[in-house]
Parts: structure tokens; sequence; C-alpha cells
């Protein structure tokens, strides 16, 4: 009986083609709208490499910042005042300058050539070394960041796990210079020496752009607080608080830093709250395009819908000669969706090929090659029902006909 | 049966048995606003191996009977047997094996598919009986050899004659070996040569095999070389 529905759609092929296409068109459609779904979902799945509850935010505007290294190295003093007045705070547990916090929209970003001449960029975070514990950040290898890295001869790095897969793949990072080149792939030294980056250690991914983006790739360099040539004054700082520590603490934390930084103006910010808005943000636009993506599928569905019912009404005659010739309701039910079945495996395994074209060609390089597999296995798992709950109708419509009346029927 | 009934023809072969018995069979067919009276008060009994015809005016009912006897109507009244088996009160489900089984039609207007090749078209009684591919297609090829149309097998619907298709139509109807042969107008759309032509191949398979034919038709010269003939005139038995 496969081989007759096979036939049947074969020889139907110019018929069939439109129902073909429809289905193709939901499939690609569903594929587009699983792929985001997935994405998102799997990005919202990993763990953010921090914590953002009772963790603070403090933006500093320093308003005599210049190229003068007198007024440079009084702002760094400034700066080593408040992190400490930040510190000495009982609601406090650690504190660290840190550029741009988590969900703030803005980051740092660093970018090097490697030898294969690709492009890495990387989130670039100078920070003190009670930084581990203010995200706080869990380290898999080497050494954190510690007192007196600042003023090495080289540049200690700690790098997240993904950036230490895509720089030196299986080989140990520990210890290796992070080389750098230009365009051409030739190797391109830092000035000074000190300015070389050499690997120490290798901490969980950090997440700090948020649960719906991609896991960027992280590292941690030392913020000098005593050279200015080094490091220039930090303009923002985290803060980690005692579980448990009111709002209130937000006015007597910023008199606190008033005192230190009279001129300096201060913005105290809950990452919690941040997060907040980043979610509401993001999440509006991605609604937005589901509820779209939905009237779309359904749109698809309904042109799906009424393409099978011409098909399966255009074929009462043929319904009716089948039911004369020995043909129950039902095997002529089973023939309908038998076809449509075969019709569909067709179409989505075209469609199959096609989308996976776009992790094969690289098309979306951010999102991961998987991600694309199962959306395209969630789209055939979808689709398959619903072409069927399609085609059940029509074709209960058309049997329910006598056969007599169906064989005159033009 | 009635024995009103007229045999014209004396040639016909030796009864066996009761094909088909019709007894007090009506058909009204009911709407809102009104009732037609397709057939009233029909008695016909068909011995097994009988040629015979039903001929009458447009509206008199003849294809009614057919699909009455044909299993694809039911009787508002009355009572059908098949074989000495009656067929009042059984399901769809039951009639659809017994259509596949004891009766072949042949259509005037020859409804073959025309996106199948011939020798699918003529395998799809085979297909509801759950038979293996290749008795299936033997059988076809059989059926076909013997309408004469072995040459034929691999064309569509739409590259043959009006004769071939009859033709095929005949084969599809006899691949399953039914016992009752029901054709509604089969030389309708035919010049009167191929007409000719598929009568004598009804006539060839009702003597050769003994299968129950009963044909309706508009023609009285092709009447005249069957068995029997009843004539209906406004759904009423006149003959």
């Amino acid at each position: 009986m496969i081989g007759h529905y096979c036939r049947v759609v074969w020889n139907r092929k110019r018929a069939n083609a439109l129902i073909l296409i429809e289905v193709l068109v939901s499939f690609l459609v569903l594929c587009v709208v699983f792929s985001i779904a997935v994405h998102y979902a799997e990005n919202w799945r990993r763990p953010l490499g921090f914590q953002y509850r009772d963790l603070w935010s403090v933006t500093v505007r320093i308003p005599d910042r210049g190229s003068d290294p007198l007024v440079e190295a009084r702002n760094l003093e400034t700066s080593r005042a408040l992190l400490a007045a930040l510190r000495g705070s009982p609601e406090v547990e650690s504190a660290t300058p840190a550029p741009n916090a988590p969900y703030s929209g803005n980051v740092s970003r660093s970018g090097i050539y490697l030898a294969d001449r690709k492009l890495v960029q990387f989130l670039y975070t100078p920070v003190v070394p009670g930084a581990i514990e203010v995200y706080p950040l869990e380290l898999v290898a080497g050494r954190w960041l510690q007192p007196g890295d600042d003023v090495l001869d080289y540049t200690p790095i700690v790098i997240s796990q993904n950036l230490a897969r895509r720089i030196f793949g299986r080989e140990d990072p520990l210890g290796r210079p992070i080389e750098e080149f230009d365009e051409q792939g030739q190797p391109r030294p830092r000035p000074e020496a000190w300015q070389q980056r050499k690997v120490v250690g290798v901490v969980k991914d950090f997440r700090k752009t948020g649960e719906l983006s991609d896991t960027p790739y992280a590292a941690f360099v030392p913020q000098s607080m005593a050279d200015a040539t080094r490091s220039a004054a930090p303009w923002s700082y985290l803060v980690r608080l005692r579980p448990g520590t009111s709002g209130a603490f937000e006015e007597s934390l910023l008199r606190s830093l008033r005192s230190v930084g009279p001129t300096w103006q201060f913005e105290i910010k809950s990452v919690a709250r941040m997060r907040a808005s980043y979610l509401k943000a993001r999440l509006l636009p991605l609604l937005i395009g589901a509820t779209i993506a939905g009237f779309l599928v359904l749109m698809v569905g309904m042109g799906l819908l009424g393409v099978l019912w011409q098909n399966v009404s255009g074929r009462t005659q043929e319904i009716g000669l089948r039911r004369a010739l020995g043909a129950t309701r039902e095997q002529v039910r089973a023939q309908i969706l038998g076809e449509l079945v075969t019709l569909t495996l067709l179409a989505l395994g075209l469609g199959v090929v096609l989308f996976l074209q776009v992790p094969l060609l690289g098309l979306v390089p951010f999102v991961e090659p998987q991600v694309f597999g199962l959306a395209a296995l969630a789209a055939v798992v979808a689709i398959l029902p619903f072409v069927l709950l399609c085609g059940l109708y029509p074709g209960w419509l058309a049997t329910a006909v006598d056969p007599a009346r169906a064989l005159q029927y033009e | 049966m009635n024995e009103t009934l007229v045999l014209e023809n004396r040639s016909a072969p030796v009864r066996t048995g009761t094909a088909v018995r019709l007894t007090g069979v009506a058909k009204v067919h009911r709407t809102d606003r009104i009732e037609t009276v397709a057939l009233s008060e029909v008695h016909l009994e068909v011995g097994e191996g009988e040629f015979l015809s039903v001929m009458g005016p447009s509206g008199s009912g003849k294809s009614t009977l057919l699909n009455i006897v044909g299993l694809l109507d039911r009787p508002t009244e009355g009572t059908v047997e098949i074989a000495g088996q009656a067929m009042n009160g059984l399901s769809d489900r039951e009639l659809a094996p017994l259509r596949n089984r004891e009766i072949g039609f042949v259509f005037q207007t020859f409804h073959l598919i025309q996106d199948l090749r011939v020798r699918d078209n003529v395998e799809i009684p085979l297909l509801y009986r759950r038979l293996p591919r290749g008795e299936r297609r033997a059988l076809a090829e059989a059926a076909l050899e013997r309408v004469g149309l072995s040459a034929r097998m691999g064309h569509f619907p739409a590259q043959l004659s009006g004769g071939q298709r009859q033709r095929v139509a005949i084969a599809r109807a006899i691949v399953g070996r039914p016992r009752i042969l029901l054709a509604d107008e089969p030389t309708g759309n035919l010049d009167s040569r191929m007409g000719d032509e598929i009568i004598a191949i009804l006539e060839e398979l009702n003597r050769e095999a003994g299968t129950t034919i009963v044909m309706v038709t508009h023609d009285a010269r092709l009447a005249e070389r069957t068995n029997r003939i009843v004539r209906l005139f406004d759904g009423r038995q006149v003959q």
C-alpha cells in the first residue's frame, strides 16, 4: 500500500507541488521560530558565572579627568580611599573596581588577532584581587589575581574557560603568553614588556551580558590602584553586600562616598534592579516577535488546511470510486493521510537539507550548530501532527458522502 | 421473484442459484421540502450466470436500482440479498469487503484515475484485499490480457481511446473475479463499433466465466443481446 501511496504522490506531482511548498514554507518558518526559541532557552539555561543578588553598582563621575599625570595620580589616590571606604562599611562584604556592571548594557572589549588571522574579542575587566569574592567567580585552574600582580614585568591575566579553549584548544593555558598577530598573521608583540599577557588562571564562563545573551569570552587583568601610568582611576565599582542589607543603606553609602570625593558624582544601582530593566527591555521585542511568528505560523497553517481541503475535495469522485471498489471509509481516510504523510516527509526531508545549510555554511556564527538541529527536530515533531490534523477533517468530510453520490460529483 | 419478468433471450446459461434478489425495494430521496420516489415496489431476482439488462427512460430509477444492487446505496424499504445473504442492516465496514469480492462495476464515464497507469488502475480493487504486490500485478496483467490491452499496461488513461478506457474499466471490474458485474450504460460514451466490442467482451465474460451481469442501457439493440430485459418507468418495474 505504501508503494501505491508513493506512486499516487509521484504521479500527481504537479497537483501536490502546492502542498509540498506549503509544508516546506511552514517547516522553514517553524525552524526559524524554534531556532530563536531554542537559542534563547539554551542561553537562559546556562549558568551566569556570577550572582546578581546583593550586588550594587557604583558609578563615579570624575570631573577633572585628563592627561595631566599629577591629576591622574591624585584621582587614583582618591579611588584608593573610595575603595577603602566601600570595604570599610559593615554592610559590605567586598568591593572591586570593575568597568561596566553586569546588565548595564555597556561592555569593554579587547580584540586580538590570533595566528589563524581570526579576530577574537573578549570582555576586558581590570579588577583588584578581591573581585573574585565580589562577583563571585569560580576558579577552575591556576590562581586568581593577587596583590603585587599590578607591578610585575608582565600582565597576569585570568581568562574564562571558553576563551582558553578558543586560544589554546585542548592545551594547558596556564603560564602561556597570549600571543598576538596582525591581520596578515605576523606576530605583533606589545610595545612594553609589562603589557605582555600571561595566563595565570582560568575561571568558569562569565556571562556579564545577561541570561539572554550568548556566552562572551572574558578576561580579568589587574587594576593598578597605585601606578597611574598603568591604570587610570576606575569609574565604576561593584559592591557585594551582606545578605539582608536593606535599600536604606544606599543613602548612608552615598554620604560616605561623598565625604571621600566631595567633587565627584556617584550613582548607586542595585544590579538586581538593573537585571529586571534589562530583561524587560529584551523580552518585550522577543514577545512581539514571538506573537508575530505565532500569527505567521497560524496563517501558514490556515493556508495548509485550505490547500489540503481543496486537494481532498477535488478527489471526491475518486474517493467514491475507491469505496465502490471495496475500500472502507477507514481505508480511504488512511489513504488520504498516508499520501499526506508521504508528501509531508518529502517536504520535510527537503526542508531539513535546506535548513541545515545555515549551520553548515556558518551563516549565523553566533548561534551554536546544535541549536539548528534541535529546532529542525522540533519543527518536524510539530508539523507532522499538525499536517495530519489538517488532513483529518477534509478526509472525514470526503468519506462522509455516499459512494453513489460521490461518483456523480463534478 | 416477480414472474412477470420476461426472458427475451432464450440462450441464457443454466442457472444454479440466485445471485441477486430484491424484494419490495423502494428508494425515496427526502429533502426538507420535497420527497422524490426513485424506486417503488421492485421485485427482482437475477440468477447466477444470467446476463440481464435494465432499460427505461432517464430518471426512471435504473442507476438507483444498480446502486442498490451494487451496495452503494441502501433501499428505503425492502430487502436486498446477494448470493443468498441479506444485506439489510450490514454496516459500511461489512458491506465494503462484499463489494470488493462479490461485485464489479463498469461505469458509463469509465471512472479511471487519470494519474495512475492502466495497470495501477486495474490493481485498485486488489489493494483492499492485502494481496502481495507480485500477485496483484499478475492478476491485473491477466485481466488486461483478457480484455486485449496487454500492450497498454504502462499507459495513462488519457493516452487511450474511449473504447480502450472502457476495456480498462472492465479489466478493473473483473480483476477480483467477482460473482456479479454491474454495468451502468457501459457503451453510453462510445460509438456503435466500440460499443459492440464492449458488449462482446461482456458476453464472453458471461459465457465463459459464468459472471452474472446486470447492465443498464438505453440501447435496445444491445439489450436484445442479453438474456432478459427489465424495464423501469418512474421508479416502477413495468416489465
